[in-house]
């Protein structure tokens, strides 16, 4: 349970780190909060030859609104982005989601740029991020790009993310007047979601027909999925119990979990089914 | 922790309160809800563990293990390994053989059983995933670690047997050839004429039961830190167990070396629950390394070496027979239990199925059991001791079998337990398998456990539950253990190497303070404050002001063959502390009687005097006879100086202390969800030392007993290659899962023990999964589901509920 020998620097600027990255390319590592990765180094699944610390970068955990948009640096620790009332504003899923990432002690040092870019399978922040169609901000030796999430979520720990780039800022917008919720079910408290269920609804004031309708699902395939199926069978639609029974159904349907120790495929399935049905109960009752 | 453990109103011991002018002195000390004089030093990090020792010139050790399950061990190759940066020594088998060191014992031997002892490093075979194959030492760990990756081994790979039931069959891959079968050893549990009782039964209930793999997992791995000096031969060792004195006598006896020269510490040790009971193999490399480089030498197992190579526990399948008459009297019992024992025995053999097996009957009357047990070796970590050793099991299946004969008679299950327990006057009783029970009134606990937990109106919220589609469950179980086993040659006769007495040394010097030294260790117990109280008790002395408690150490305290296993330290070190208390307060008696020119009998010795009876003003402090005594001047005729009193106490009996826990719970039909509303347990473990302690013991034991009903599972692939080996994996349950811990005391002091307490240690964890699998089946009794398999999970719930395959039934 010790790492394989490593180089570790700790640069305190932005082009320090992008220079090294530069340098190293796939032999670097980021360190961010080390919730994932250090374990990972210590179980020697990781064998990286240079350690590159975020910790004393500046500038890299600021935290603003623009325009209704949440801007989220990605060295914001987990637990200051939950308790932060500009997120709970104007990205309420967001704190929603936190709640349910491991436990305070691991939100006190883990950060958002860090899970996006681990992008776990099960984690909750790229089902987030997927929802809300969040934008990423990737900086390199050869600039700055902005990719959509349905884009960089690219299936287990894999992300769009080339080799040398760095994860500078996420950027959350929520629609005006649409409600969200997050919940999941895992084995224990803080554990990784079996399945778990992002879900956006938006009803139109005047008809009470549900006008806009997301939901994204982790835990039930290699990274966050978007369940366009079931979406489409509940938009326009009264939110009924049963027109969510079929939105649940249909959800089902459209994913094809793995079966581990945890859970069986088709037990996911059936978390999934009555997690979106769940969701969109809570979310569509005044 | 979210528990709240409550002091209900029965039997409160005597509370120093209720007696305002007299704090201290005899009765006044036992009892008492004082604060644990450990817990400064372990709550505030202070407390040494193994990984804390540090030595100048220290160097460390890593473990190359086996990755196979099974196979020949054809090559070491460590040429590259030696090479790598700060390496002192690659040590194997074939070394340890050269410097004349001999294999593990096996401390529980059986008739017949087939091995005796085991290699410390493998020698020409593979058994587990994790056996330990070489080991490496260099100046740090990580270095140790990095050479360990290049030490190369060719295994050629044989078939592994994962599955106990399986290595039985004819044609299974044999893992010990030599011995020509996987049968590591077997036992009949049998007493009375069973066969004749099921020829006339009215009802028989047939049952096949598995339980899982599951371990202790202490907080604090094992590790061992051992130095040699040269110059006076002397070697020390400190090492995380259970049990110091027995891993000195081992490594004694597989090295050859004198006992004196020996010394073993247990340092501060963070939960050892079984795991840390018998002596392991890195234990002894260490000492052995310490010597032959003259450096100290330190190896502290990481948490997934802990899943490869630390015992494993649990894991039994069970196929029983119940039968009973028509109004529902068990009339017997019958059937085969088979013990995955793993690659090959660990230091308990097949003690565990043995121990688990002879109190199966427990609080109900019946004299006639047969079980068959076999323990079949497979490719897995052998497995061995866990808090409850074998009870949790068969309380499990007994408690079942139980339930279904109510449910398949529609009799109320309160009532076929009331109808079969065995009644407070047949006491002492003896069971089937000859257990002689020290007393009980098991109709009383369950009486209480149901009042409650509130089971007369549990069935109407649970039938209006059902109306609105929600599934509620009670359950409940009482079981009497055998705790604190004795005596020494009865527990010797059963194939126990050890004996299980123990002796307690007590010193007072002129300044009227004590000292107790016992041979036991502490993983977290509360030992020190529960001796300290006994002898303060007994001494007329504050437990925290006037008492130290040593433990742990060869060098300083009284040789202890069984320590700190079988729930056996607050009865049997207890007793032992009571006797040699009660020796020093004779003797403080007999002076004082001199020193004031008294009666003996009118001596009494409370609140730090030792005075006439009813003339207070006429006193001496302990002081100041403890200084006469040990200055050795003005002694009584025939009275020898001194203060220094050892008594060796070995149980004439053991203990039987017995409890009702129950349970209800709710299970989500959506989604095979289980939350715990309540828990209740109402307990006798004869006197309490402290309360407190008594509460965290249960609480603790409990917790884990609800780990091992819902979460815990040691999952091997069918190649023998283990899956759970990190706590991503295997899950433990937080305080988030545990519920509120009602805790109801009831207080019978054991007659046959000085003090009158009972085991208690691992009584929490026996009932739990019993209690679970009765509320499960309770809840789900509107689906025709047989709870008959451990772990309940949510996915084996959802399956049951929807008749999925593979489910509870």
């Amino acid at each position: 349970m010790k790492p394989p020998p490593f180089k570790y620097v700790r640069p305190s600027d932005l082009n320090e780190v992008i220079s090294l990255l530069s340098q190293h390319g796939e032999e670097a590592r980021l360190l961010a909060g080390g919730q994932s990765l250090v374990p990972m180094l210590n179980f020697r699944l990781l064998r990286p030859s240079v350690l590159i610390d975020l910790n004393a970068v500046t500038h890299m955990d600021s935290l603003a609104v623009a325009d209704g948009t949440l801007l989220i640096g990605s060295m914001v620790r987990q637990r200051t982005a939950e308790r932060s009332p500009d997120v709970l504003i104007t990205a309420p899923l967001v704190v929603q989601a936190l709640r349910h990432v491991g436990h305070f002690q691991i939100r006190n040092r883990g950060t958002m740029g860090g899970s996006l870019m681990h992008s776990a399978p099960a984690a909750e922040l790229p089902g987030v991020a997927l929802l809300l169609e969040a934008q990423m901000v990737l900086r390199s030796s050869r600039g700055e790009r902005v990719i959509q999430a349905s884009d960089f979520f690219c299936g287990p720990f894999t992300t769009a993310a080339d080799p040398d780039e760095i994860l500078t800022e996420v950027r959350f917008h929520t629609p005006p007047g649409a409600r969200t919720t997050f919940l999941e079910v895992a084995r224990r408290s803080g554990d990784f979601a079996l399945a778990g269920v992002a879900a956006l609804a938006r009803i139109d004031p005047e008809t009470r027909v549900l006008k806009e309708v997301r939901l994204a699902a982790i835990g039930v395939s290699g990274g966050p999925v978007r369940l366009f199926q079931a979406e489409a069978v509940v938009t326009g639609r009264y939110a009924t119990p049963e027109a969510l029974r079929e939105s649940g159904a249909a959800a089902a349907d459209e994913v094809t979990p793995s079966t581990d120790l945890h859970a069986s495929e088709d037990y996911r399935k059936r978390l999934l089914n009555v997690l979106v049905a769940r969701a969109l109960a809570e979310i569509t009752t005044l | 922790m979210t528990w709240t453990a409550r002091l209900q109103g029965e039997a409160q011991p005597q509370a120093a309160d209720e007696q305002p002018s007299l704090h201290l002195g005899p009765g006044r000390v036992i009892g008492r809800r004082i604060q644990r004089l450990e817990d400064p030093r372990l709550l505030t990090g202070q407390a040494p563990f193994v990984a804390d020792v540090n030595l100048p010139g220290m160097v460390h050790a890593a473990i190359v293990r086996s990755p196979a399950a099974h196979g020949y061990l054809r090559t070491i190759d460590a040429a590259e390994a030696l090479g790598s940066p700060g390496v002192q020594a690659v040590l194997t088998a074939k070394d340890l053989d050269e410097l004349g060191v001999g294999e593990m014992p096996v401390h529980w031997l059986r008739p017949g059983q087939r091995n005796v002892s085991n290699p410390i490093l493998a020698t020409d075979k593979v058994y587990y995933v994790g056996q330990p194959v070489a080991v490496v030492v260099a100046d740090d760990a990580y270095a140790a670690e990095d050479a360990a990756e290049l030490v190369s081994l060719e295994i050629d790979p044989l078939p592994a047997m994962v599955n106990a039931e399986e290595a039985l069959q004819p044609g299974a891959t044999i893992l010990h050839e030599e011995w020509e079968t996987n049968l590591l050893a077997e036992h009949i549990a049998s007493g009375g004429d069973v066969d004749r009782q099921f020829e006339h039964a009215e009802v028989v209930i047939a049952e096949r039961f598995q339980i899982q793999r599951q371990a202790g997992m202490p907080i604090e791995t094992r590790g061992a830190a051992a130095t040699y000096d040269p110059l006076t031969g002397e070697l020390t060792l400190w090492v995380s167990t259970q049990m110091p004195h027995l891993v000195k006598t081992d490594i004694c006896q597989v090295c050859g070396w004198p006992g004196h020269k020996v010394r073993v510490i247990a340092p501060a040790v963070g939960g050892g629950f079984g795991v840390k009971e018998p002596p392991y193999p890195e234990e002894i490399v260490v000492c052995v390394l310490a010597k032959q480089l003259a450096r100290p030498v330190k190896w502290v197992e990481d948490r997934r070496e802990h899943f490869l190579a630390s015992v494993q526990a649990r894991e039994m399948t069970w196929d029983v027979e119940l039968a009973a008459d028509g109004n529902g009297r068990i009339l017997g019992l019958r059937g085969r239990v088979i013990y995955d024992v793993g690659g090959h025995a660990s230091a308990q053999g097949i003690g565990v199925p043995i121990v688990g097996t002879g109190m199966m009957l427990g609080p109900y009357d019946v004299q006639h059991m047969r079980v068959h047990i076999l323990g079949a070796v497979t490719n897995k970590v052998p497995a061995g001791a866990y808090r409850g050793f074998g009870r949790p099991q068969a309380t499990f299946v007994m408690e079942r079998l139980v339930d279904e004969l109510a449910a398949r008679l529609n009799l109320d299950r309160a009532a076929v337990r009331q109808r079969n327990f065995i009644a407070p006057h047949a006491q002492p009783y003896r069971n089937a398998l000859g257990h002689v029970y020290d007393g009980g009134d098991y109709g009383r606990t369950l009486d209480r456990a149901l009042r409650q937990i509130g089971y007369d109106v549990f069935a109407a919220r649970q039938a209006e539950a059902r109306a609105q589609g929600r599934l509620l469950g009670i359950g409940f179980v009482t079981f009497v253990m055998e705790a604190g086993l004795g005596p020494s040659e009865q527990i010797v006769r059963g194939g126990h190497m050890t004996g299980t007495y123990e002796t307690v040394l007590i010193r007072m010097d002129p300044s009227g303070k004590a000292v107790v030294y016992c041979g036991s260790s502490s993983q977290g117990q509360g030992h020190e404050t529960t001796l300290a109280q006994v002898c303060a008790d007994r001494l007329g002395l504050d437990p925290e002001r006037d008492v130290v408690v040593v433990l742990g150490d060869t060098a300083t305290t009284p040789y202890s063959p069984a320590s700190a296993i079988g729930s056996r330290v607050g009865m049997v070190g207890g007793a032992a502390t009571f006797l040699a208390a009660d020796r020093i307060r004779e003797k403080l008696v007999k002076l004082t009687a001199h020193l004031l020119e008294a009666n003996v009998g009118d001596i009494e010795i409370s609140e730090g005097l030792a005075y006439v009876q009813g003339s207070k003003d006429r006193a001496l402090t302990i002081q100041e006879v403890a200084t006469a005594a040990c200055l050795g001047s003005n002694l009584p005729d025939g009275m020898l100086p001194g203060l220094e009193v050892s008594e060796t106490f070995d149980p004439p009996v053991s203990t039987f202390p017995y409890a009702t826990h129950a349970a209800t719970v709710e299970i989500d039909p959506d989604t095979g969800g289980l939350t715990i509303l309540r828990y209740v347990v109402v307990q006798d473990c004869g006197t309490m030392i402290n309360p407190s302690v008594v509460e965290g013991q249960i609480a603790g034991g409990v917790a884990q007993g609800i780990g091992g009903a819902l979460l815990e599972q040691l999952v091997y692939n069918s190649d023998g290659q283990p899956l759970t080996t990190s706590f991503m994996d295997y899950l433990l349950p937080t305080a988030v899962e545990i519920p509120d811990i009602e805790i109801v005391h009831l207080q019978t002091p054991a007659p046959d023990i000085p003090g009158g307490m009972k085991g208690l240690g691992e009584a929490g964890t026996v009932a739990p999964a019993a209690v679970l699998g009765n509320a499960v089946a309770d809840a789900l009794a509107p689906f025709g589901i047989r709870v008959t398999t451990l772990p309940l999970d949510p996915d084996r719930l959802w399956r049951a509920i929807n008749r999925r395959g593979d489910g509870a039934s």
